[in-house]
C-alpha cells in the first residue's frame, strides 16, 4: 500500500465516532425523547411542589447516565473493537467524552431547557432546605452549588457511568450484565459506607445524649438535633466532592489504560 | 510482507502456546496448519495485535503491530471465525469502518457481494450463517490491506460458496497483498495457496512456498507401495506417497497434496519433512 498518511488525532476521535455511531445513534435518540418527558414531568412536580417525584425523575436521568456506555457493548465485536485502525488516545477522546460530555447533554438539555423557562416551587436545594440540616445556617454557597439540581443529576450520573464504561471495557464475555451487577455492587459498598457512617455518628450522638447525660431543655434539643445533623452533612458533603473528583479522575485513567492495553 | 521475530505467547504463566516463532509472509496467499489447540488461532490472534506477545514481535513494513497503531492496523484486518461486524448490515458497515481503510474498493466489494449473490443492505440478523459468513468475507477482502487474516474462512460455507470464496479470493488478492488462511478444509482452496506453513503445539515447523515443497517432495499415486516413501497412505484404491524428489520422479510427481503433506508431517518423517522443506529456504522457519 502506498504510504497514506495518518490522519490527525480529532480525525481519528470522529472516525472513532463514525465507527460506534451504528450503536448509539437509536441510544441518542431514545434519550433526547425521554429527557423531554422527563423534563416536561419534572416542571410538573416542581409546579405542584410534588417534592418526591421530582427527586425520583431526577433520579431516573441519572439512571440514563449511569448505563449509557451499556450501548458500546451493543454488539459481540470486541475484536473489531480493539483492532479499529486508530490510537487508543483517540478510542479513549471518544469514548470517555461520549459518557461524560454526550450524554450528560444529551439526557440534561431539554430537562434544564424546561427548567429555566418554567420554574417551579421545588428543587434539589429547597428540598434540602426543608430538612433543615443546616440548622438555621444559610446553606454555604458551594453546597448549594451541589444541591443545584443541574449539578446533583450530572454528580449522581456521571461517576457512575464511568465506572460502567471501564466495565464494558474490561469484561470480555456477558458484558451488559456482568457491567449492571458490578454497577449494582459498587453502588451498593458506596451506600453502605455512607449508611455505616452515619450510623455511627447517630450512635456517638445518642450516646452523648444518654450516657453523658447532655441536660437540655426541652427547647433546645431541636437546636442539638439540628447541630448533630450539621455536624453529620458536611463531611459527607465534602467528602462526597473530593472522593468525586478524585474517583472520576482514577476512573478515567483505568479506562484509558484498560483501552490501550485490552486484548481479545 | 509479515515478519515474525523470535514471538513467544502464553495466556497463563507456563503454559506456552507460541514458543519462539521466526518467520516471514511475503505477499501471497499462505495456508496456516495445524491439528486442534496447535495455536494457529492464537498465532492470526497475535499477528492481528489482538493478544500482546510475551516475547517478540511481530512486524509489518517495520512497523510493531502490538504498538496498535493507526498507521499500522490499518494496514492489516483478520477476519476471526465467530466475528460479529457492529452495525446492521454491509452497507452500514462501509459507511462507519471502511473508511478507516484507505485501501478500501467500493467496485471490489460490490463485485463480491454479487459473486456470492448478497444484498448489501439485507440485515446481518436475516441472514444465515453461512451467509452472513460470505459477506464478511466479500467485506474483508474489499478492504485492500497489505496483511489479510482469516481465521477457517470456509466455515458454513456451501460447496458452491466455497468455489465462489476461492474465485473472489484469486481475483481480490492484490500483487502486493498478504493473505493468511487457517483451515482445516484445504481442499476446498487447496489450488490458491502460494505457502504453506505448519504448526504444531505452538511450534513453528516449517514455512514454505509451494515452490520449494514441489521441489523438495514429490507427491505419487500408483497401484503399488513404492520403496523408500517418508510418507504413504491408501485412499481409493491407490497408495498415495510422499517422497524426497529426485530425478526419478520428477515427471511421475503431481502437484503437492496438502492433505498428504499434513498427514506426512505428523508421522514418522516428521523430522524428514521439516528438514528439507527448511533446508536453504528463504521462507525457512527456525523452529527449537
Amino acid at each position: 500500500m502506498a504510504a497514506v498518511p495518518v490522519p490527525s488525532l480529532w480525525q481519528q476521535v470522529v472516525s472513532v465516532g463514525r465507527y460506534y455511531w451504528p450503536r448509539l445513534q437509536s441510544q441518542v435518540a431514545w434519550y433526547a425523547i425521554s429527557s423531554l418527558v422527563i423534563g416536561i414531568l419534572m416542571a410538573v412536580a416542581s409546579h405542584y411542589e410534588f417534592g418526591v417525584s421530582y427527586g425520583l425523575l431526577t433520579g431516573v436521568l441519572s439512571l440514563m447516565m449511569i448505563f449509557a456506555p451499556i450501548a458500546f457493548a451493543r454488539y459481540n465485536s470486541r475484536a473489531m473493537d480493539i483492532t479499529v485502525p486508530a490510537s487508543w488516545q483517540a478510542k479513549s477522546i471518544f469514548m470517555i467524552g461520549y459518557t461524560a460530555v454526550i450524554i450528560p447533554f444529551v439526557t440534561m438539555c431539554l430537562p434544564v431547557l424546561i427548567e429555566i423557562i418554567f420554574p417551579g416551587g421545588v428543587s434539589l436545594k429547597t428540598m434540602m432546605l426543608r430538612m433543615n440540616p443546616f440548622g438555621n445556617d444559610e446553606i454555604p454557597d458551594w453546597v448549594g452549588m451541589l444541591l443545584s439540581t443541574r449539578l446533583n443529576i450530572y454528580m449522581n450520573g456521571v461517576l457512575p457511568a464511568m465506572f460502567t464504561l471501564f466495565f464494558v471495557v474490561t469484561f470480555r464475555h456477558n458484558v451488559v450484565t456482568k457491567a449492571i451487577v458490578w454497577d449494582v455492587v459498587v453502588g451498593a459498598v458506596v451506600y453502605i459506607a455512607i449508611m455505616a457512617y452515619t450510623v455511627v455518628h447517630l450512635v456517638h450522638g445518642m450516646s452523648e445524649y444518654f450516657v453523658d447525660r447532655v441536660d437540655l431543655e426541652p427547647s433546645e434539643i431541636e437546636a442539638f438535633t439540628d447541630s448533630m445533623v450539621h455536624d453529620m452533612m458536611l463531611p459527607i458533603i465534602t467528602g462526597t466532592i473530593v472522593g468525586y473528583v478524585v474517583t472520576t479522575v482514577v476512573m478515567a485513567v483505568l479506562i484509558v489504560l484498560k483501552l490501550k492495553k485490552r486484548q481479545i | 510482507m509479515i515478519e515474525l521475530q523470535n514471538l513467544s505467547f502464553s495466556y497463563r504463566k507456563g503454559v506456552v502456546t507460541l514458543k519462539d516463532v521466526t518467520t516471514s509472509f511475503p505477499p501471497g496467499i499462505h495456508l496456516l496448519l495445524g491439528e486442534n489447540g496447535a495455536g494457529k488461532t492464537t498465532l492470526l490472534e497475535v499477528m492481528s495485535g489482538l493478544l500482546r506477545p510475551q516475547e517478540g514481535e511481530c512486524t509489518i513494513g517495520g512497523m510493531d503491530v502490538a504498538s496498535r497503531g493507526p498507521e499500522v492496523m490499518r494496514r492489516l484486518f483478520f477476519l476471526g471465525d465467530h466475528m460479529v461486524f457492529p452495525a446492521k448490515n454491509i452497507a452500514a458497515m462501509v459507511r462507519c469502518h471502511a473508511s478507516l481503510y484507505p485501501g478500501f474498493d467500493a467496485g471490489l466489494l460490490k463485485d463480491n457481494l454479487d459473486a456470492f449473490g448478497i444484498d448489501e443492505r439485507c440485515p446481518f440478523t436475516k441472514m444465515s450463517l453461512g451467509t452472513c459468513r460470505k459477506a464478511q468475507l466479500a467485506y474483508a477482502l474489499s478492504l485492500g490491506v497489505d496483511v489479510l487474516l482469516l481465521d477457517e474462512p470456509a466455515n458454513g460455507l456451501d460447496i458452491k460458496a466455497k468455489q465462489t470464496l476461492a474465485n473472489i479470493m484469486a481475483s481480490s488478492v492484490g500483487e502486493n497483498q498478504t493473505v493468511i488462511v487457517s483451515t482445516h478444509t484445504v481442499q476446498d482452496l487447496e489450488n490458491l495457496f502460494d505457502g504453506v506453513a505448519l504448526i504444531s503445539a505452538g511450534q513453528l515447523l516449517f514455512n514454505a512456498s509451494m515452490d520449494s515443497v514441489a521441489s523438495r517432495l514429490a507427491f505419487t499415486a500408483s497401484m503399488q507401495p513404492l520403496q523408500g516413501s517418508l510418507y504413504c497412505e491408501m485412499r481409493t484404491g491407490l497408495y498415495h506417497a510422499v517422497m524426497e524428489m529426485s530425478g526419478d520422479y520428477a515427471e511421475a510427481a503431481g502437484k503437492p497434496d496438502l492433505t498428504m503433506l499434513y498427514n506426512a508431517a505428523f508421522s514418522t518423517a516428521r523430522e524428514r519433512i521439516i528438514q528439507l522443506l527448511n533446508s536453504e529456504h528463504p521462507l525457512s522457519a527456525s523452529h527449537s
